[in-house]
């Protein structure tokens, strides 16, 4: 194998043990949110740090690449792309951490607001899990599709906002609920950068700008 | 845009071995147009068919056409000297002649019978300006030519050239004898020159034709694989050997 294969497939097998450990953060999260283990919540924090410096990796993996090997073509957008998702990857890392915050300051989700974070979060889970697969296998096919489940976070998300409209009307605790809206924000957001992932992936694959919104 | 040489159908043969196949291939004014390709590909062997070089070969021939500014090369009543006045060559190694700065890039004017030492003090003047090199040798033009450092002779090779107003600029791995230094100096320069002139130049390092060139054509066994323009050459090859070339996958 030519030196920049083994480089190139360990820039990516970095890029995917980094995206592994925010899956870890958004499952515990939920988990968090459910239980109100505050530990637990201290937990994600830490992780979040260990996926703050894999990305500064992936950079210096990926300029040592650039300057040493001086690639081109598709093994240039591999490198390229490969530094964007890292940074995508990085921003839905805090997302987590900001559920992980809400965790600490405040007490568990009481059930049916409960229900409504899982159905975000499980959402949000499939899309990740489908767009991490794509770019595992380089599947920028299939990448075109996935971005479109985002709209079911949305959807869920929709319904949460509805919820929570109805529990102001009946004279709940504004605050409370405006924190609780505010803090689910956070899996919507890490749902658009997501879909940045497939963004970066079939720019790697076909060098084809797509912009998913 | 307009193209200065047009190749079509061209075959060429070494002692019946084909060594070129089918290339058709148009070479713009002005723009820079690298040759690229593995060591045997026929790089050379085509560089050499744009002013008629390998007449000089014995057992090579030729099939095919060629055309600078709508008119066949290869035609009969083609008077070679003055093509190669049209379409000068620089080589990989710098070739002076033992001889001065000043007679060097005199040369080819002497050649025609051109004497007058006002016109030659002209010409050798702006070409040296052109090549980059005047400033370095305005006090030494008596001075023998081979007391040059490698990148001023290969400079003082392309004033040469330049010294025959042709239209178009050979070079063959014009810097692969010489250092980054030079070779960077001798890569502004063709930026340069094709203002002025259209130059086609084989290299076998693909960086520098990724920046000097504006087209780029790949070549594989005697084939043209390939011709693009470079940005898209180096970043979205059309032909999956291009790409294994680029990337360094080949063989
Ligand atoms: N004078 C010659 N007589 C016979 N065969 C020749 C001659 N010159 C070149 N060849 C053959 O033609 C083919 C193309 O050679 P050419 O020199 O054009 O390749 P190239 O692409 O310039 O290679 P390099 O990058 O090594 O300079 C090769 O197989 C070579 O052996
Ligand atoms: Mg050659």
């Amino acid at each position: 194998m030519v030196k920049i294969d083994t480089e190139l497939t360990l820039f990516q097998d970095a890029i995917l043990q980094m995206s592994d450990k925010v899956r870890r953060m958004y499952i515990m999260a939920l988990e968090v949110l459910e239980s109100g283990n505050k530990e637990r919540a201290l937990a994600i924090i830490q992780l979040d740090e260990f996926v703050n410096n894999d990305e500064e990796e992936i950079n210096d993996r990926g300029l040592e690449v650039l300057s040493l090997l001086a690639p081109v073509a598709s093994d240039l957008r591999v490198i390229v792309a490969g530094i964007k998702i890292a940074s995508d990857l990085e921003r839905i890392g805090d997302y987590a951490k900001n559920i992980a915050r809400y965790v600490i300051k405040n007490e568990r989700l009481e059930p049916e607001l409960m229900r409504h974070a899982r159905s975000i979060g499980d959402q949000f889970v499939l899309l990740y899990d489908k767009a991490i697969e794509c770019y595992r296998t380089k599947d920028a096919k299939t990448a075109i599709e996935v971005p479109q489940l985002d709209d079911e976070i949305d959807a869920a998300f929709t319904l949460l906002i509805r919820f929570i409209e109805e529990r102001m009307e009946a004279g709940e605790n504004i605050p409370h609920l405006v924190a609780t809206v505010g803090m689910l924000r956070n899996i919507e957001r890490a749902g658009d950068h997501t879909k940045n992932v497939c963004e970066h992936l079939i720019y790697q694959v076909r060098g084809q700008h797509y912009d998913f919104g | 845009m307009e193209s200065v040489l047009k190749i079509s159908n061209l075959n060429l043969f070494y002692n019946n071995v084909q060594a070129l196949y089918n290339i058709d291939m148009d070479i713009k004014m002005n723009h820079v147009t690298a040759f690229i390709g593995p060591s045997g590909c026929g790089k050379s062997t085509l560089l050499r068919c744009l002013n008629r070089m390998n007449d000089l070969i014995e057992n090579c021939r030729i099939e095919g056409s060629i055309q600078l500014d709508g008119a066949e090369i290869y035609d009969k009543n083609q008077d070679v000297v003055s093509l190669r006045t049209r379409v000068g060559m620089v080589f990989q190694k710098p070739n002076p002649f033992p001889k001065t700065i000043y007679e060097n890039v005199a040369y080819g004017l002497r050649c025609q019978g051109i004497n007058d030492k006002k016109i030659l003090d002209e010409v050798v003047e702006k070409s040296l300006r052109k090549a980059a090199l005047w400033e370095e040798v305005k006090d030494r033009l008596g001075q023998n030519a081979l007391r040059l450092s490698g990148g001023q002779q290969q400079r003082l090779c392309i004033a040469r050239a330049i010294a025959m107003e042709p239209e178009v600029i050979l070079m063959d791995e014009p810097t692969s004898a010489l250092d980054p230094i030079a070779t960077a100096k001798i890569e502004e320069l063709i930026q340069d020159l094709k203002a002025e002139y259209t130059i086609v130049i084989v290299t076998h390092s693909m960086q520098q034709a990724a920046r000097i060139s504006d087209e780029t054509a790949f070549f594989l066994m005697g084939e043209l694989i390939e011709m693009n323009t470079t940005k898209k050459l180096f970043q979205l090859p059309n032909d999956k050997r291009t790409e294994d070339y680029i990337t360094g996958r080949f063989g």
